[in-house]
């Protein structure tokens, strides 16, 4: 009975296994979609055919909307849209992907790290090439304002259409900055021109913050949003950033930025900060909404975050909501930080973010159309219709200039009518229209402006990215990249239980021996491409 | 008589006496109980204040004692949201059909696995109760649902859940609890399985069908991730998943003009609040229904002799 039961039991678990093999015989349906090309369409250029498109991205698409009416009948699509969940976004896509269901466009978050599974896909057949751009002048013109681009491009080929920004005009500085209640340092007599202090100069504020409550609810004094903390941090040395990766060269050979002695004062001057109780002690278990809206209802003193011209215009309007008597201009500046150094600090940002990709089995007809669609609502005309409506009902023309339609509402603000067929989208983030936004106060356009305009080499220390770094292709870089969530998790955990300068460093520094082993891995490959 | 009289007259006095006898013990058990139930049902409370206050009076004044600036914003874009309705709609058809699935099958394997002797039974439990730790992963799950035809179908939110392994457990412990006599009497009176099943075994269970028929309610209630994957159509999305898109906080600055005037740029405490209520009101209200059932007892006599 005993050898019954055995014989039983191996048989079911060959079964199982055979399952499981033949479940992963997909090579077939791969090298079979490898080896086909989409069909040349007669028809490539003009639309006479009603084409069908499965569009899956962030935005909003209703057959019912005017405008979507409008585009669909120019573009004669019929768009069947497939909605994307923010918080499952990269499940989705690489769900359909691998179930061979891709849309015909899809929003993809790409990003450097992501470029060795692109190139797989691109190999499979799954994604299709982008055409010439020659065709779509409009698109080359995009193209060209991205440095990166060229390294999006698998085999010379470019297979992932990346969108532009478009917010910041004038440089390639990231917008990541502190907005600070300027009322507030008046009142505790510390204001300054222009907003510019030194690191200890912004500490004494921060310390008189929490003493005196100007603010009048228990004030807290500072915080940063969790992708951007530790960024104070870099007014000691410039080492420590999310968006960088933390590699860098020394003495000719890359070394890791966490493991350096200035990564290590970093550490301490964020612990030194928290127990002095310059950062509000629970930020790091507070949501990033709820830490807006602790600034927006008057109680943070000063804030961290990607500070764009949309996001100071929301906190505006919500600051005013919340107590109608602001004066959002007097109230609110963005601090112009010195480091040790004397300079402000900053990183260069890549100007691009997400990027569409296209299914391989799709005919090139149905590229075409979508990138004419592109193409034009990145034209004049597509992009007054995408930033400001329908012409004849939501603004006109007269002599070449604009006059809006809009409607106000109660507090006497544009309301920017809200149309759910964003093709515009699908070449990029729209970023520009920020500069054009009536409901935009000129103040709060400069407010922006002079602080990435302030940030020129003479006056801060703007960490470059290095794009061979960046687009590195090693197995070890793939898999750890830079370490860089870890790294962070540990100086928060530091930041707020560490009893002191020596319990920090003693921490941070065995925390970095214990990572170095995997460190070690990704700096031989990077070295060893020297 | 008149002894016994006193006697129960005595007993009844000692027995008031002893409950209205108080120590200092009593008020601090009772002063421990209502700050308990202070600190269970605030949070409730305090969310439904935020979900029917202004943004401006939730940003000054997060924790409330009562609502100074009422407004039904919140629930009236909720409301508005086109797939609400059709939100509500598939759930309850997944509720529905999904629930009486599952008790189907649950009932069914749970009986059979509860009796004694059958050849192969070690085997199959020890196959089904692998299936408690390891599963096939979401690839291969879609690629299967996408074989049999189910994609973007309400019957792909009902079908592949078919049964808890866990729950299936707990009620084959229960059927293995009663006493082996009830099925031996139906026996002799020629009953069949299924109808030994059907007709003596299940009315005597009603305690444990219905606490496995609510939680498998509330599994399908609550179940979102599902349709994210096979169902692009938004109107067959169900409410979870509805209410989840809405109040998706896309806090990047690069969404910040695509999704100006959407939804899921209104800043949503309120929202998440009213969102929270919404999908949770109906399943409270049917709760009170099946509790008795978990109270009242179990067997009626059925056994003679």
């Amino acid at each position: 009975m005993g050898k019954k039961k055995r014989l039983i039991s191996l048989f079911c678990l060959l079964a199982m296994l055979s399952a499981v093999f033949m479940g992963c015989n997909g090579s077939k349906d791969a090298s079979s979609r490898a080896n086909e090309k989409g069909k040349q369409n007669e028809n490539t250029g003009n639309m006479d055919k009603k084409l069908k498109l499965t569009i899956a991205d962030l935005s909003e698409y209703d057959v019912e909307d005017p405008m979507y009416k409008i585009l669909a009948k120019k573009f004669n699509v019929e768009v069947d849209p497939v909605e994307i969940s923010w918080d499952t976004w990269e499940q989705q896509a690489n769900t359909w992907i691998a179930g061979g269901d891709m849309p015909d466009a899809l929003d993809y978050e790409l990003k450097p790290e992501k470029m060795e599974i692109l190139g797989e896909w691109a190999d499979q057949g799954i994604l299709k090439e982008i055409p010439s751009l020659d065709k779509y002048p409009n698109m080359k013109a995009l193209y060209d304002q991205i440095p990166e681009a060229e390294h999006l491009k698998v085999n010379g080929k470019l297979y992932a259409w990346p969108k532009l920004r478009g917010d910041n005009p004038y440089n390639s500085i990231d917008s990541k900055s502190i907005a600070y209640r300027r009322d507030w340092a008046e009142k505790v007599g510390m204001a300054k021109e222009n907003d510019e202090y030194t690191i200890d100069e912004f500490l004494e504020l921060l310390k008189k913050f929490k003493d005196e409550d100007p603010g009048g609810q228990g004030t807290l004094p500072y915080s940063e949003v969790s992708y951007f903390f530790g960024y104070i941090a870099n007014s000691q040395y410039d080492k420590l950033t999310k968006d960088v990766l933390n590699y860098e060269k020394k003495d000719g050979k890359f070394v890791w930025i966490p493991a350096q002695p200035e990564a290590v004062e970093n550490v301490k001057f964020l612990n030194q900060m928290y127990r002095d109780g310059l950062f509000w002690k629970d930020f790091y278990s507070t949501d990033d909404g709820t830490m807006i809206d602790y600034f927006n209802a008057g109680k943070l003193g000063a804030l961290t975050n990607n500070w764009t011209i949309g996001r100071i215009n929301d906190t505006r309007k919500s600051m005013i909501e919340v107590d109608p008597n602001l004066d959002f201009e007097k109230a609110v500046g963005i601090v112009k930080l010195k480091g040790k150094d004397g300079k402000m600090f900053n990183t260069e940002y890549a100007n691009w973010w997400s990027a569409m990709l296209f299914n391989g089995q799709m005919e090139d007809a149905k590229m075409d159309r979508l990138m004419s669609i592109i193409d034009w609502m990145h034209g004049e005309e597509g992009t007054r219709m995408d930033f400001f409506g329908i012409e004849g009902k939501d603004y006109k023309m007269q002599d070449g200039k604009m006059q809006l339609l809009w409607e106000k509402n109660e507090n006497g603000d544009l309301v920017k009518p809200a149309y759910k067929a964003q093709f515009r989208y699908m070449g990029s983030l729209g970023g520009e229209f920020n500069m054009e936004d009536p409901n935009v106060p000129e103040y709060v356009k400069n407010l922006y402006l002079n602080h990435i305009k302030d940030q020129t080499p003479e006056a801060a220390n703007i960490r470059k990215r290095d794009l061979d770094l960046v687009y590195f292709k090693g197995k070890n870089m793939t898999k750890y990249v830079d370490f860089a969530q870890e790294t962070f998790d540990e100086i928060l955990q530091i930041t707020i239980s560490a009893k002191g300068p020596e319990d920090a460093e003693s921490k941070y520094t065995k925390w970095v021996e214990s990572m170095m082993p995997r460190v070690q891995k990704v700096l031989d490959e990077l070295n060893s491409s020297l | 008589m008149a002894k016994q009289d006193m006697e129960s007259k005595t007993k009844r006095r000692s027995s008031v006496s002893y409950m209205t006898k108080r120590s200092p013990l009593d008020a601090v058990i009772f002063v421990i109980i209502t700050l308990g139930f202070i600190i269970m049902v605030y949070p409730f409370y305090n969310s439904f204040l935020i979900s029917i206050v202004s943004k401006a009076q939730y940003l000054k004044t997060p924790f409330m004692l009562y609502p100074k600036d009422v407004t039904w914003q919140s629930y009236e874009i909720l409301f508005r949201t086109p797939t609400l309705w059709d939100g509500y709609k598939v759930t309850l058809i997944v509720v529905f059909f999904g629930v009486l699935y599952n008790m189907f099958l649950t009932t069914t394997l749970a009986y059979g696995l509860s009796r004694k002797r059958f050849p192969g039974k070690g085997i199959l439990m020890n196959l089904i109760i692998v299936t408690m730790y390891f599963g096939g992963g979401m690839i291969p799950s879609y690629l299967l649902i996408k074989k049999l035809g189910l994609m973007n179908r309400i019957s792909a939110l009902i079908l592949p859940t078919g049964l808890n392994t866990f729950y299936m457990l707990i009620m084959r412990n229960y059927f293995q609890s009663l006493p082996a006599s009830l099925e031996e009497s139906a026996k002799i009176d020629g009953a069949r399985d299924l109808t030994i099943l059907f007709r003596i075994i299940l009315p005597i269970s009603a305690p444990v069908i219905s606490t496995i028929t609510l939680f498998y309610a509330l599994d399908r209630w609550n179940d979102w991730f599902g349709a994210v994957l096979y169902i692009k159509d938004v109107k067959k999305y169900p409410l979870q998943l509805v209410l989840r898109n809405a109040l998706s906080i896309v806090i990047t600055p690069e969404m910040d003009h695509v999704l100006k005037n959407s939804i899921k740029n209104k800043s949503p405490m309120g929202l998440k609040m009213a969102a929270l209520f919404l999908s949770m009101i109906p399943i409270m209200c049917v709760y009170p229904f099946v509790q008795k059932y978990f109270v009242n007892g179990i067997m009626v006599g059925a056994i003679k002799g």
